[in-house]
């Protein structure tokens, strides 16, 4: 028998995702079978609609779980640790690197970062590489979202909601809109998803302090546990100087590098647009996580001793929100999590079929290659369900490994806008330096950390001496290649 | 490709906002104005040090406003039709 107060949660959820899908079939109503379309919204939307596609696809569970049950475990410098300078150097990369892989979007018809590899570098199996190790870390930050799915219905239903099915809906709801949609469906549903996390979060912003007794009473009743020791960084190993650093720049770089990102600057409408979206950026972002990490770091307080931190926002909603509040949490915290998987999804399906159907079978129609498209979005949700029942790693754990991976793609695609001289074979060892060095790192006999350092930090800079040593015997690409690039690249920064 | 580009700057403007990048990875520490251990609150609910990150975050704004109107101008040909519409 379903108690009175779930049957309130389970309702107003229920509307919240009937919208979502409203929305979703409402874009799949404009949305045509051929591949620009389907895969990359004719690379149409404005500035709205790309602050929104990219914003609330990075917010991903990380914001809501992970961010908070960071704050719970180390305080409220997880704010700076994790967010503060990916907040500034994100949109100036947008604005910069971003810009030019727009540009050879436009210019060369590129779709997937794999074909702008092997494009570029004149390479054939090249950006298969790519596409493999983009697909490898992407596995995991999809698990991420799906899990924080389970996690917030199992909790926020008190178990009514067992995990598995929870994860289950977020799935089954999020594919209902991909399917037919592709990336407009994602990019309007981001935008209406993004809107109400963002309005919701700061509801319990205001609301959940005023229930503790006001802002400085929450502030002041964990100020009081060891000396204030959560207000700072002093004596938190991960807020030391160097892995502070350490993490600023890979989740920075691994953000920017996000496959699904990178396929979204494309489908920009101009340079305008991406500007617009690059100067609202940060704003968007301080709006999320400040509350976001205050609320963690307020839960210290008001719920010690909790066994799994990821579990804090959850719980503050339940303590502190009568039940339509604990309805609206469900829904805002599952906004924030299907607006990441879908792109994510999209983005792998996308690349089976650019970077395998159509370049190892000829003459793939373009409704046939949506089709497929349609295939893969669904064995890629099948396996992402399964892969969320067997996980147990906290979520900011599991991001943090998938950013690293991110992160070491960064120098290698950025050479083929910034780097006249770079060679297939120096791009290569770069990609596989890079992969095979953070999983020997994660998993192998090397330290957890280098003097200090997160392993990402010297990877990264051995990364650059190793491609600049493999580019000085290798060959480059033709000239009319490297001068195709270079003349599009003209008075861009 | 890289001269003349943000990365590589060849005038005075460009380097002006290139220093303010660097400086800004720089400044994300925050011991550099002495929060590494600080337990200060201000406005009497906000730690400090979240306090900085959100001045930092502003700051960052600030500069990204600079860079939307000293970008150069594309080239008309990636300017979509459609931005006029």
């Amino acid at each position: 028998m379903i108690s009175t107060s779930n049957a309130i949660i389970l309702g107003i959820t229920a509307v919240y995702l009937l919208l979502v899908i409203l929305v979703g079939a409402a874009a799949s109503r404009i949305t045509g079978n051929s591949r620009e379309d389907f895969l990359m919204a004719s690379r149409s939307f404005g500035t709205v609609v790309l602050l929104f596609a990219l914003f609330a696809t990075n917010m991903t569970s990380v914001v809501m779980i992970g961010a908070p049950g960071l704050a719970y475990s180390t305080g409220v410098s997880a704010y700076g640790f994790f967010v503060s300078l990916f907040a500034f150097l994100f949109p100036v990369f947008l604005m910069t690197f971003g810009y030019r892989i727009w540009i050879v979007g436009k210019e060369f018809g590129h779709i997937t970062p794999g074909q702008i590899f092997n494009h570029r570098w004149e390479a054939n199996n090249l950006g298969l590489l790519v596409m493999a190790i983009f697909t490898i870390w992407t596995i995991p930050y999809i698990l991420v979202g799906v899990q924080g799915g389970g996690i917030v219905f199992e909790s926020l239903t008190g178990g009514m909601i067992p995990y598995w099915l929870g994860a289950l809906v977020t799935i089954v709801v999020t594919g209902l809109y991909v399917y037919p949609g592709g990336m407009r469906g994602t990019g309007w549903t981001n935008t209406f998803q993004g809107m109400v996390f963002m309005t919701i979060l700061l509801a319990f912003f205001i609301y959940i302090p005023i229930r503790i007794g006001g802002f400085g009473a929450a502030t002041d009743a964990v100020a009081q546990i060891n000396d204030g020791i959560l207000l700072n960084r002093e004596g938190l190993p991960p807020y030391e100087t160097r892995m502070y650093f350490s993490q600023g720049i890979i989740v920075a770089l691994g953000a920017f590098m996000f496959p699904h990102l990178i396929l979204r600057y494309m489908t920009a409408r101009s340079f305008t647009t991406l500007k617009q979206t690059s100067v609202i950026y940060p704003i968007a972002v301080l709006l999320v996580w400040v509350p976001t990490v205050l609320l963690g770091f307020w839960g210290i307080a008001q719920i010690p001793n909790l066994e799994n931190p990821d579990f804090i926002l959850p719980e503050l909603v339940f303590e502190f929100l009568p039940t339509w509040g604990v309805g609206l949490a469900l829904a805002g915290i599952l906004a924030a999590m299907m607006s990441s998987i879908d792109g994510q999804v999209l983005t792998l399906s996308t690349f089976f079929s650019e970077d395998v159907l159509r370049k190892f079978w000829d003459d793939v129609a373009d409704a046939k290659a949506v089709w497929y498209t349609r295939v893969f979005l669904v064995a890629i949700f099948v396996l992402a369900y399964v892969g969320a029942l067997l996980t147990s790693d906290t979520v900011v754990d599991t991001a943090t490994f998938a950013f690293a991976g991110y992160g070491l793609l960064f120098v290698p695609m950025a050479a083929a806008f910034y780097w006249r001289n770079s060679t297939k074979a120096s791009i290569y060892a770069g990609v596989i330096y890079g992969f095979v060095g953070i999983w020997a790192f994660e998993y192998g006999p090397l330290p957890p950390e280098v003097v200090g350092f997160h392993p990402f930090v010297p990877l990264l800079a051995t990364q650059i001496l190793v491609m600049l040593v493999v580019a000085q015997v290798t060959a480059t690409p033709s000239e009319t290649r490297i001068n195709e690039y270079e003349e599009s690249f003209e008075d861009v920064w | 490709m890289l001269k003349g580009s943000l990365w590589y700057p060849d005038n005075g403007k460009q380097a002006a906002l290139f220093i303010a990048i660097c400086a800004m990875i720089v400044l994300h520490q925050s011991e550099l104005v002495g929060l590494f251990g600080s337990t200060a609150i201000v406005f009497g609910w906000l730690p400090v040090q979240i306090a900085y990150d959100m001045a930092f975050n502003l700051v960052g704004f600030g500069i990204l406003v600079v860079m939307y109107y000293l970008a150069p101008t594309p080239p008309e040909r990636y300017e979509s039709e459609r931005e006029a519409e």
